[in-house]
Order: structure tokens, then C-alpha cells, then sequence
């Protein structure tokens, strides 16, 4: 296939619903107590059985950009792996759907790999930072799921490294499969997962915009 | 009375919606012998037989519940006899009893026993006429009191094991919702991640700091030690600005 | 014995008689499906009896009562099976249905009420309900007892040392292979190798059951035989074949398709002649635990074993077809063929035998240990590449992509090199450049080793590297005279690889040869003669003569295909002695030697040449008898020349 443009084979791709554009995400959180058994159970249930957990210590800053028409700013996420070499994240984020038909909540979602120069490039267009926090935890795969246990810490400006404090004393729980669109049977999967880990922890479709009025 | 009455109606939609649930399950029975019979096996044919079996065990926890009027004291007494159609009786009966008339009350009604159980409660009734009144009515007691001794014992040991079960099993809390819905946030929205209050003016020459720096390509340390140093200064929003014209014009380094 | 009678020996025939054609043929009934026993069953069923006891006894004598009652038999055959069940249903239906309308149009309230009657109707003794409420107790009862005469049993099977317990055994299979328990009490394995990253579609999935008390079972089992109305559990196990002995209590139920022994087989072929073969099964492979655990470990492993094979045959057929080689690769039945060199040919073929005690082949003591890794090693690389992505880094990147393919983007990698990660080597492909090298290893060993053999005077001493890759090996040649290593050894290092050579000399050159084994051949042989020149050289140094010229590639005489002769012309140290080396090495190595002296003794003036001082200039060689010439070797036999002509002028 003689590719034209760029464009063309984007949209190409898009068409032929191979381009992973939407991610089937569930959540819950798990007390910093009972974290050592969730983890008995992920290696249990996930694939590598044999090797240890994977760990990660990420750094993720949201970066929005106010539109003049609109009054949604557009938000972006760049995250870097602490510690590795590996290239940043960029990420585009939807509006969540929750749908009572879906047993998972959907967002459309866009991921791209960037050199370090990123963050000056959206400065330079005019985004500024919404708020960053490093995520630091355990990450587990199930065929084409992705399951990540991770400790939010927020970071306290002006204070050493040491005295980023985690937000709360629990860890977050993540679910997630990026897929192209059309493929309903991802969250089927998710859901049969997410049941295994019952009572452990509640994994569910948590609409977080609505958790914006809660204090 | 009335209270009575209401009561009886209530006991009598339950029976039927009892008694629907079970003409379903069997009726499932039934067309899937006849429909799959080439390709039933025990497990499926065993589930079947379980779900009807259920449905029983409803109905029977139904009558004998206690606020249950005596059902036992009613009679079927029919009131209207007629040989015309009624069509609403169709649609109660599913198309069943077209007419209610006088050949196919007796034997709707099932004014007798089936024969065989019949037979068997005849058998009883013989056996038991042979007994004296007396003798019929110590034996009673005497049933009565092993049944209820064995009832005793039964529940007794079943109450050891609810509680030992209970105890194996303690659930102790693993998550909070309250957690779940504040990692949520802050994941999604940031919430109570901001820091906006802590730096100065100017939003849109906000630059993160601890992403920022000196840092060679693709990544490197997790903080280079400039980064720290400059964070370990309270942010003057002089510094910030001199650091924002450097990052404007990066071309010039 | 011309008059010996012909007789005929059948067996008995097992299954029923269906129908005799007016011929005389026989059409025999099939025996009894799954489901078709499984409706023979239901079709005993009889709800009338529902104490334990009855239905015991209903068991038991169902065998006898079968054998009675043929022809009612085969009467109810032709019915449906079903059909004492389904009656049985439908006549609950039509009560329930009845009860139901009655409800329904009592509470209408039209045609039928619900009348309240005085209390007083209950004219029912107690002492009848007792009588009914004690069948009904003792039934319950029944049924608790049998339940604790069964756990009795099993508890005293557990004191009983000879019977090992069920459970433990359970435990033990636990420990080694997936086990989960299904819906209906069931308990379900899987032996495949999809957990370990198989994609391979085939179901690997076994069933454990209790193994009942052995003498029942035979019985049963003979039952069934005789009868043909056997259980569903009974017939998997006679067709089963594996019977464990008796001393295990638990029995695992493998897949017709697993059961058997099967290995891949290796051969290449030169025409029609084996060079070599290799089986490929894991048996024996890990630690032996058939010892601890039970039988059915082995029977296990066997049946994963066929699913191995059966997995690396259906990749290395799908690839076959796949590959676009210049000499297409064949796959027929169980059989793939493909060309390594030419008339050379690697057959790998698929053997699955489902009998056990069938005259196995006995296991070939000549197979290739590396190419029978190999080719397990290969699939589980695959595996273990399916099941092993690497995980991205920061966390919230895209699952799947290699850590390459992710800077791919930010490093701004061009369409080569991505197209280039999307390359990748398959089984078939590596399987055959390793069995091409074996090949080209094997042969390049056989031409150093002839040559070694046949050349005795400089010896030829190879070094094959211990560590080399599947596709790659490594030798080392020296050429040495014994006695005179110190004048000169030549050296060289051979690169095997999958289909040609790569020679290096000492001096740098670097040669490349195909897989023909002569040209390598030639190779050493030049070598061997440019060594003998060289060690001349510098052993004439040595003893003070004149090395007046030598060549490696003389140019005259007849063209040879390996170049030409290499000669040597040397002069003793006062000049008055001459000797000239020519060694030839087509086809083998030819040493001629001549020797000339100065003045002349044969000058004679002619009128042509009259003054005496032209006698200086050197006569006519003459040729050396070398082989009369003393001497083990040729530097030797030069040595004792060169001393002797030394000598002789002092």
C-alpha cells in the first residue's frame, strides 16, 4: 500500500478500525492494608506468573488549553517514566461515557509518544498546567488488559522530593484495555476480571465528572 | 374480615405467580427434550430438574408460611355455569378453558383425588382405623416428642456451625469508597492536586517545574539535582518569570 | 500340509445385530453415543419410585431385567427415549395448569369463588398424618444415611494405607497442573500450553474422576460390554485406554486426540540415503515426579506431549505453505520436506501413535540432540514472546508495542527501520538454517578429518570452538611439521555457517566457499604447500644456504585447477650446491627435488664455450630420489639434504 499522506493513512486506519481509539476503563481503590493481598491475587490471575511484579514510578502533568469558542479547555496529559529511559507520554482523554448497556466506562483516548521537548512545545501554544501528581505502583497484564495498582502523590511545591506526600492511604485500582472502536466484547472481559477480584476490591464505572461537586 | 380477605388475595397472587414460574420451567423441560434431545447431557438435564424443584420448594415456603390463611378451609364453589364462549376466560386461562360449562367443571375442578394417591391415603386411613383412639393418641405424643427432640439437636449443631463458618470468614474491609471516589477525582479532574494558590500570577507562563530542567534526552534521572534545588527555594515570582522567559525563547540556548 | 484345511478366525461380533440384508450381510448396530446412553438411562428412569433403595435395587437388576426383557427392548428402542420422562412431565404440567386456571378464575370471581367453610371440616386423624409424615421423615432419612455410609467409606479408605486418598492425590495434581472445578462437581484440567503463551487453538482440556473401587468397576465395565447399556463415565474409560492400576485412586480423562504417544522426527536426506534424524518429544525432560504423584502424571504428560507436537507441526505446515522459497517447501499429510542444499533435504514429520502397547519403533540412538532442542526451544521462544511483552513505560502507555517500536515515534525512525522491526524470523526458516548448518559443520568436520588423515606430513590440527551458536560455528586450523614447529606454523580460521565458509588466513585474506566440499579441500591443500614452502625457506635460513627465490604459484606446467606448483630454488652457503623444490598438490601432494653443484664436474671445454671459469655456472639438475631420502618428513628429508651437499664441499 503506497502511503500519500499522513492524514490519509490516519483516517485509513480509523476506517478500517484498527487504530486503538477508546479505552474501556474500570476503577476502584484498595486500603494500603489489604494491598499485599490484592497483589497475591493479581499474580495469581495475570499473565508472567513467574517474574515479579513490574513496578513504575510515573510523573503525569495535565496541561489544559482554554478555546475561545468553547468554555471545556482542552486537556492533555504528558507523563514520563521516573528513573527510566523511556520517551514521554502524550495523551488526549474524552468525556467519559457511562452507559448502562456498557459494563464499563468508555472515553475516547489518543496516545503518543513524545521526545522531553513536549512540555515546552505546549507552553509555546498556550497550555498551562492544570496539576501534577506522581503515580507510583504495581502494573499487571491479562491478555490485553492492563491493570495498574498505584500510589498517588501529590507533589508540594517548594519541599524536598521526600516530602511528596500520598494523597490518600489508599491505592488507586485501574482496569483498562485500549481498543479500536466496535469491539463490545473488551468490556465483557473487563467485567468477568473485575468479578475475580471481588471482594478484594470494587472495581466499577465511576463517572468522575460527577465527583466534582463532592469535597 | 376484610383485613382477612386481603390477605387471602395477596396469598393467592403469590401462589399464582409461583405456580406461572413453575409451568414456565416445566414447559422449558419439555420443549427442550423434545427440541435437543439429541444433544442434552446430565448437567443441563440435572439444572433443569433443579430449577423446578425450586420453584416446589417456593411454593411449598408459601403455604406454610404462617400468615398464610387456611387454604384448607376454602371450597371451590362455582357460581356461574354457562355454554357460551367468554373470551376474557380465554385470555385468563391462555386459551385453555374456552367455556365454562357444565361437562368440563367436575372434571376441571378435580372434584376427587388422583387414584393413586387416593389409594394411598385409603391404605393410611385403614391402617390407622385398626388402632385404637387411645393407642393412636399415644402415639402421637410419642412421635411428636422424638420429632421435636431430633429438631432440636438438628438446629442446635446447625447453629455451631453458622457461627464457626461466620468467624472463618470474617470480612474485613479491603477498600473505601470514600478513597476510590478521591483517587478517582484526582486522577481524573485533578482534584486536590492544584496548587494554584502557591504560585504567582501569570497562568500562562505556568511551567511544571519538576518535569522542566536541565534534563538530558529521553529522560534520565528521576530528579536531576537542579530541579531539587530549585524547588527547595521558595518560588519568587521573579525567579519564575526569568525561568518563563528562558523557556520562551529556547532557541537562543 | 497341500491338504490342510482353510479356517477362518473372526471375532465375535460386540455390537448388536441391526438388520440381516437378503444377502446375508450384517449390519451392525453402532455402539451406544454419549447421548444415546445418556437417554437409555433417562428412559429407566421411573418417577413412582423415588425411595434410594428402589432405585438400588432398580440398578442392579436394570443389567438382568435388560437381558429379559430384549424385545420389549427393542420395541421401547424404536420409541423415543424420552418418552416415559417427558409424559411424566406433561402430565405435572397439565395439573399445575389446572391449579393455576383454577386460581385464576376463582379470583375473576365470576364463575368461581373461593367459599370459606366452617372450621370444623378437619376430620383428617392425627394418627394418619403421623403414618404419612413418617414415610416422609424416613425417606429423608434414607437419604442423610446413605450420604454418611459414603462418608464413612471414605473415611476408612483414608485409615486403609493401600488406598491412597483421593484428596491428597487431588492436591498433588493441584500442584502440578491447572485444575478448576466446574458447575456441576466436575473438575476440569487443562494441560495446554495457552497459559505459557500458546496460541494453538486445540482444546487441551482433561477431565479428573474419582476412581471407584476397582472390583466394581470391572464389573460394571463388563456389564456394559455384555449389555451395551453402559453409563457415559464407564464407556470413556474403556475407550480410553490408559487404565491406571488400582493403587491410585483418582483418574484423569484425556481427549481421544491427546491420548497416545507422537514425536516429531527429523531427518535430512541426502537422495535417498539418512544422514541424520532427531525426535523431538519432551519426555524425560524436568525433574521425574512421576514417583511421588500417581499415574496419571505420566499419562498426563504423555497427552501434553502430543499437544506439543501437534502445536509445532501445525507452525511449521502453516509456515511451509507460507514461505516463498526458491524451492517450495512441501507439506503432505504429516510430512513437510524442504531443500537445504541441493539434494539434500530436511524432512520433518509428525508420528502419533494412539496404541500403547503397539511395537514401538526402537528409539534410534544416531538422533541430533541440538536440532531436537532446537526445534523445542523455537516454539517455546514463541511462546514465551506471545505471553512476555514488555510492559510500557510511563504506565499509561499503549500495552503490546516493543520498546523499540515505542521511541520509534519520538526518535523519528524512518520507513526502513520500522519496516524492518516488523521482520521476523519463523520457526521453519530457523529450524532450516540450523539444520543446513549442522549439515555444513558435519561436512566441513569429515573433509578436515579425510584430509588429516590421508596428508601425514604436515599435520593438520583443527580446534573446533566448544561455544558457537545454532548457525554459526567456529575452527581454527594448524599446519605444523612434527620436530620443526618452530620454523614455521600456518594457521587459519574457518567460519561455518549456514550455506558457505568464511576463511581466514593468518595474513588477513579472507576467502568465502560455498557448501561444496571440494573447494574447501583445495583450500587446505594450497595451504599445506604454501606451508612447506615457507617452512624450506626459513630451515634453509637456518642452516645458512641462499634462499635464491621461491614462489607460491610457479605459472608453468600444465594449468591446474588449484593454482600452480609452488616452488623453491635454495643455494648452499658457498654457492657450489644448488637444489630446487617444486611441490604439486593436484590431486595429491607431489614433491619433486633436484639439485645441481657448481663448478661443474661435467664441463668439458667446447670450441663454443672454450674458457674454463664458464664451469662456475651451474649444471643440470638432476632429480632427487626423495622417498629413498632419509628423513620422516619432507623438512626432514630436506634438512639431511641440505647437510649432506653442505658436508660434501667441505
Amino acid at each position: 500500500m503506497a502511503i500519500s499522506s499522513a492524514r490519509e493513512s490516519l483516517s485509513h486506519a480509523l476506517n478500517n478500525r484498527f487504530l486503538p481509539n477508546l479505552e474501556y476503563l474500570l476503577q476502584g481503590s484498595i486500603l494500603d492494608s489489604a494491598v499485599e493481598h490484592l497483589m497475591h491475587r493479581l499474580k495469581g490471575l495475570c499473565d508472567n506468573v513467574d517474574t515479579s511484579p513490574e513496578t513504575f514510578h510515573d510523573l503525569e502533568v495535565c496541561m489544559s488549553l482554554r478555546q475561545p469558542n468553547t468554555n471545556q479547555p482542552l486537556m492533555l496529559r504528558v507523563r514520563r517514566a521516573l528513573g527510566r529511559d523511556a520517551p514521554f507520554q502524550m495523551r488526549y482523554l474524552g468525556q467519559p461515557e457511562v452507559d448502562q448497556r456498557r459494563p464499563t466506562l468508555v472515553r475516547s483516548c489518543m496516545d503518543c509518544a513524545c521526545t522531553n521537548g513536549i512540555l515546552d512545545f505546549l507552553t509555546e501554544m498556550g497550555f498551562r498546567l492544570e496539576f501534577e501528581y506522581i503515580a507510583k505502583g504495581y502494573m499487571f497484564r491479562k491478555g490485553r488488559m492492563k491493570i495498574t495498582v498505584s500510589k498517588l502523590i501529590k507533589i508540594v511545591p517548594g519541599k524536598q522530593d521526600m516530602a511528596n506526600e500520598p494523597i490518600s492511604q489508599s491505592y488507586i485500582v485501574e482496569l483498562s484495555v485500549v481498543a479500536p472502536t466496535g469491539q463490545e466484547n473488551v468490556g465483557e472481559e473487563m467485567r468477568v476480571f473485575a468479578e475475580q477480584l471481588k471482594p478484594l476490591v470494587q472495581l466499577e464505572k465511576i463517572d468522575y465528572k460527577r465527583l466534582g461537586n463532592i469535597p | 374480615m376484610q383485613r382477612e380477605e386481603k390477605h387471602f388475595e395477596i396469598t393467592l397472587d403469590a401462589v399464582l405467580q409461583r405456580l406461572v414460574d413453575l409451568k414456565l420451567s416445566v414447559l422449558a423441560m419439555i420443549q427442550k427434550l423434545e427440541m435437543e434431545y439429541m444433544d442434552i447431557n446430565w448437567p443441563t438435564f440435572l439444572d433443569n430438574f433443579a430449577l423446578i424443584s425450586s420453584h416446589l420448594t417456593g411454593l411449598t415456603k408459601i403455604l406454610a408460611k404462617e400468615q398464610c390463611p387456611p387454604l384448607r378451609n376454602r371450597t371451590v364453589l362455582p357460581l356461574l355455569v354457562s355454554m357460551d364462549r367468554d373470551e376474557a376466560l380465554i385470555n385468563l386461562t391462555e386459551g385453555r378453558v374456552p367455556v365454562f360449562s357444565h361437562d368440563i367443571v367436575p372434571d376441571y375442578l378435580r372434584t376427587r383425588p388422583d387414584p393413586v394417591t387416593e389409594q394411598k391415603m385409603q391404605q393410611n386411613e385403614q391402617k390407622a382405623s385398626n388402632l385404637t383412639n387411645d393407642a393412636a393418641m399415644k402415639q402421637v405424643t410419642q412421635y411428636n416428642k422424638v420429632v421435636s427432640h431430633v429438631l432440636d439437636m438438628v438446629s442446635k449443631a446447625r447453629e455451631e456451625w453458622e457461627i464457626e463458618s461466620n468467624s472463618r470468614t470474617g470480612i474485613q474491609q479491603t477498600s473505601s469508597m470514600a478513597d476510590t471516589q478521591l483517587l478517582v477525582a484526582a486522577v481524573g479532574m485533578g482534584k486536590g492536586l492544584q496548587f494554584k494558590a502557591n504560585y504567582g500570577p501569570g497562568p500562562g507562563m505556568m511551567v511544571p517545574p519538576s518535569i522542566r530542567g536541565p534534563t538530558p534526552p529521553m529522560g534520565g534521572p528521576s530528579m536531576s539535582p537542579g530541579n531539587v534545588q530549585q524547588l527547595g527555594k521558595a518560588p519568587s515570582a521573579v525567579k519564575t518569570n526569568i525561568k518563563s522567559a528562558n523557556q520562551v525563547h529556547p532557541f537562543s540556548r | 500340509m497341500s491338504n490342510s484345511v482353510n479356517i477362518s478366525v473372526e471375532t465375535t461380533c460386540e455390537n448388536q445385530i441391526r438388520e440381516i440384508a437378503y444377502d446375508g450381510t450384517e449390519l451392525y448396530q453402532p455402539p451406544p453415543t454419549l447421548s444415546e446412553s445418556l437417554a437409555k438411562c433417562a428412559a429407566r428412569i421411573d418417577f413412582s419410585k423415588t425411595s434410594l433403595e428402589d432405585l438400588k435395587k432398580e440398578e442392579k437388576s436394570a443389567a438382568a431385567a435388560e437381558e429379559d426383557a430384549k424385545d420389549a427392548n427393542i420395541f421401547q428402542e424404536s420409541l423415543w427415549p424420552w418418552d416415559a420422562v417427558r409424559n411424566k412431565l406433561k402430565d405435572a404440567y397439565t395439573e399445575i395448569c389446572v391449579l393455576s386456571d383454577v386460581i385464576s378464575i376463582a379470583k375473576d370471581k365470576r364463575y368461581l369463588v373461593l367459599d370459606p367453610l366452617l372450621e370444623d371440616s378437619d376430620d383428617t386423624k392425627p394418627i394418619v398424618q403421623v403414618y404419612t409424615r413418617k414415610k416422609a421423615i424416613s425417606q429423608a432419612a434414607q437419604v442423610l444415611l446413605s450420604g454418611a455410609e459414603r462418608l464413612r467409606n471414605a473415611h476408612s479408605e483414608l485409615r486403609n494405607p493401600n488406598v491412597k486418598d483421593f484428596h491428597i492425590e487431588l492436591l498433588r495434581l493441584r500442584q502440578n497442573w491447572r485444575l478448576k472445578k466446574v458447575s456441576n462437581g466436575a473438575i476440569i484440567g487443562d494441560l495446554s500450553y495457552r497459559t505459557a503463551g500458546s496460541k494453538f487453538g486445540m482444546s487441551g482440556t482433561f477431565e479428573v474422576a474419582k476412581a471407584e473401587d476397582v472390583l466394581d468397576e470391572e464389573t460394571t465395565t463388563s456389564n456394559a460390554n455384555s449389555s451395551g447399556g453402559n453409563t457415559p463415565n464407564t464407556q470413556i474409560s474403556t475407550n480410553n485406554g490408559i487404565q491406571p492400576n488400582g493403587s491410585s485412586s483418582l483418574r484423569v480423562i484425556v481427549p481421544a486426540e491427546l491420548q497416545g504417544v507422537a514425536y516429531i522426527k527429523v531427518i535430512t536426506q541426502k537422495d535417498q540415503e539418512d544422514l541424520c534424524t532427531a525426535q523431538v518429544n519432551l519426555m524425560g525432560h524436568g525433574p521425574n515426579i512421576t514417583a511421588q504423584v500417581g499415574v496419571w502424571q505420566k499419562t498426563l504428560e504423555f497427552a501434553q506431549n502430543v499437544l506439543f507436537c501437534k502445536e509445532l507441526f501445525a507452525q511449521l505446515a502453516r509456515e511451509a505453505i507460507q514461505l516463498q522459497a526458491p524451492i517450495p517447501h512441501v507439506v503432505i499429510g504429516n510430512q513437510i520436506r524442504a531443500t537445504l542444499l541441493p539434494n539434500i533435504q530436511l524432512i520433518i514429520s509428525l508420528c502419533h501413535s494412539t496404541s500403547f502397547d503397539s511395537n514401538q519403533p526402537a528409539p534410534i540412538n544416531d538422533h541430533d540432540h541440538v536440532l531436537e532442542h532446537s526445534l523445542h526451544q523455537l516454539l517455546r521462544e514463541v511462546h514465551y514472546k506471545n505471553s512476555h511483552h514488555p510492559f510500557p513505560h510511563p504506565a499509561s502507555a499503549p500495552l503490546g508495542p516493543s520498546k523499540k517500536r515505542m521511541i520509534a515515534g519520538p526518535t523519528a525512525a524512518d520507513r526502513d527501520s520500522l519496516l524492518e522491526m516488523t521482520k521476523t524470523q519463523t520457526i521453519l526458516e530457523q529450524i532450516i538454517a540450523q539444520a543446513q548448518h549442522i549439515f555444513m559443520r558435519k561436512r566441513t568436520q569429515y573433509v578436515l578429518d579425510t584430509l588429516a588423515r590421508d596428508v601425514k606430513d604436515p599435520q593438520i590440527v583443527s580446534h573446533w570452538n566448544a561455544m558457537n551458536s545454532p548457525t554459526m560455528s567456529c575452527v581454527k586450523i594448524n599446519i605444523v611439521t612434527h620436530g620443526y614447529d618452530a620454523f614455521g606454523r600456518t594457521s587459519l580460521v574457518i567460519h561455518v555457517k549456514e550455506r558457505s565458509l568464511k576463511c581466514i588466513c593468518r595474513d588477513g585474506r579472507v576467502m568465502r566457499l560455498s557448501y561444496e566440499p571440494q573447494e574447501l579441500r583445495d583450500l587446505i591443500l594450497c595451504q599445506i604447500n604454501s606451508h612447506q614452502i615457507s617452512c624450506l625457506v626459513s630451515l634453509a635460513r637456518c642452516m645458512a644456504w641462499t634462499v635464491l627465490s621461491n614462489s607460491n604459484h610457479l605459472g608453468i606446467g600444465k594449468v591446474e585447477p588449484l593454482g600452480n606448483a609452488s616452488s623453491c630454488l635454495l643455494a648452499s652457503p658457498n654457492s657450489d650446491r644448488m637444489i630446487a623444490v617444486q611441490i604439486r598438490c593436484d590431486p595429491q601432494i607431489d614433491v619433486k627435488v633436484y639439485i645441481a653443484r657448481s663448478p661443474r664436474q661435467d664441463f668439458f671445454p667446447t670450441p663454443l664455450v672454450p674458457e674454463k671459469f664458464w664451469e662456475n655456472l651451474g649444471g643440470n639438475f638432476k632429480e632427487v630420489r626423495f622417498d629413498k631420502i632419509e628423513g620422516k618428513s619432507f623438512l626432514n628429508k630436506m634438512e639431511f639434504l641440505m647437510a649432506s651437499l653442505t658436508s660434501n664441499t667441505a
